[in-house]
């Protein structure tokens, strides 16, 4: 990997842990995006596309109200984009896959202690009746944090994506049309609950009917399938 | 005062803590304006941030309401209990509306649009590009307008709210992330199945693999939100155990 390459994937797995929550919530940090815009920068957009949509079918039911606990999968797919495109195979999808899914867990645990900290270190400094200023230099530390955060997520897991073995992608028993396939599987059962988790009218069913027959349509223009 | 509040907001959940939630970074955004409030009274600028310490929660892109209205309230010199009032009145529609909207309705329907957009052959960067506009136009809407609305109305800012008819647009995008979803198992569906139905011939294990996926979808909508770990469990295990199954036979 070059290291313009290098420095790009980490500075978007950074701006990615930042947009997440605590700057901006502009959705850079959903894994359609973080995906496919890694795979841009490593040559190839359409795995990075494909890994980011899997992984944003996969998280896309957790809906984040109030202080619900859920994986952060944003800044994880930047190294699992990288595990996709840079290892040999199909299997390198299912790796790529395998390390997104266990990153953005990982990623949710560290969400979870930074707001611990930010907690403590707020019962720490109030009230700020006394010095209103200072509240100010806790925001920019609490983001420096969050920044160091994504750091501390994707630099590691990119020298590790760097230190797999090529044989271990090369071991996947299936091709790229039956892996595809599999992950297309996969992620029916994150669809079932996010067809649930829509905040569709109750003929919900009746809709998702007419979005088959024009998913077949679609395909038959189109020429896809 | 305006372009402070609308600026700041976008940190309004730098300081998210379980504690007191979105309380510190609302203090943070309405900072300015409790300062401008309160020139050249110091103890007063003190009490107007002790009034605002305490735990406070919202939808961050609807935070701009409250912090509009607070702001408002306080260069009013209003009745602190007044101001109290509305930092417990707040909260409830502040949160449920917008979650309900933002998340649970425009951002899986962009997601998806997007994701269509792909696979129909549209390039993934361009779809990217369509998804982050779309869902931004929106959010940055009512960023603004919020802001606009609270510093305006003040104590009434909950009118303006209800103007902006959440609940519908909520459902309206759900019915069409509703639409994008069948859309989207259709095209599956036809690359699965499309060489049985023009050939007319019995398909091998594509047809095996569609099933499971309809048996899936059909587990998933039952048990996946109440289970959510469970999927990612299950994908997991699944890729494993065909890496170990590769392994093994190598």
């Amino acid at each position: 990997m070059e290291p313009a390459s290098w420095i790009l994937l980490v500075g978007l797995g950074v701006w990615a842990a930042l947009d997440g929550v605590s700057a901006g919530q502009f959705m850079v940090s959903r894994p359609l995006v973080t995906g496919t815009l890694s795979g841009w920068i490593l040559g190839d957009p359409w795995t990075g596309f494909i890994l980011g949509f899997f992984l944003e079918i996969l998280h896309l039911p957790g809906i984040p109200v109030g202080g619900v606990r859920l994986p952060e999968p944003g800044p994880a797919t930047v190294p699992a984009a990288a595990a996709a495109i840079l290892l040999p195979g199909p299997g390198s999808l299912a790796l790529g896959a395998g390390l997104g899914i266990v990153l953005a867990q990982v990623g949710g645990w560290t969400v979870v202690a930074q707001r611990r900290w930010q907690g403590a270190l707020l019962a720490h400094h109030s009230p700020f009746s006394k010095d209103p200023r200072r509240l100010t230099w806790v925001l920019l530390g609490a983001l420096a944090l969050d920044g160091l955060r994504g750091l501390g997520l994707v630099l590691p897991a990119l020298g590790l994506v760097l230190l797999l073995p090529p044989s271990l992608a090369q071991a996947w028993p299936l091709s790229m049309g039956e892996t595809l396939a599999l992950l297309a599987v996969l992620a029916s059962a994150p669809a079932g609950a996010l067809l649930a988790a829509l905040p569709a009218p109750r003929y919900r069913w009746a809709l998702l009917g007419v979005g088959l027959v024009m998913g077949g349509l679609l395909s038959i223009w189109t020429g896809v399938g | 005062m305006k372009g402070f509040l609308f600026f700041r907001l976008f940190l309004v959940q730098a300081l998210w803590n379980y504690r007191t939630l979105l309380g510190a970074g609302l203090l943070w955004v309405v900072f300015p304006a409790l300062k401008e409030g309160t020139r050249g009274r110091e103890e007063a600028w003190k009490e107007a941030v002790e009034r605002h310490q305490g735990t406070f929660n919202a939808h961050p892109y609807l935070a701009g309401f409250a912090a509009g209205a607070l702001a408002r309230l306080e260069a009013d010199r209003a009745d602190p209990r007044l101001i109290q009032r509305m930092r417990r009145a707040l909260p409830g529609p502040l949160g449920s509306l917008g979650d309900r909207f933002f998340w649970a309705g425009w951002l899986p329907l962009t997601l998806l649009l997007a994701g269509t957009l792909a696979m129909v052959g549209i390039s993934p960067l361009w779809a990217a590009i369509v998804f982050l506009v779309l869902y931004n136009t929106p959010h940055l809407l009512v960023r603004w307008g919020g802001v606009v609305s609270g510093l305006s109305e003040g104590s009434q800012v909950a009118r303006s709210l209800g103007r902006y008819d959440f609940p519908r647009w909520a459902e309206r995008a759900g019915g069409a992330g509703v639409l994008l979803l069948g859309s989207l198992g259709g095209l599956l569906l036809m690359e699965a199945l499309g060489p049985v139905l023009t050939t007319g011939r019995p398909g091998g294990w594509e047809n095996i693999l569609a099933l499971g996926g309809m048996v899936l979808f059909g587990l998933g909508f039952r048990l996946g939100r109440a289970y959510p770990r469970a999927l990612s469990t299950l994908v997991l295990g699944v890729l494993a155990g065909l890496f170990l199954l590769g392994i093994l036979n190598s």
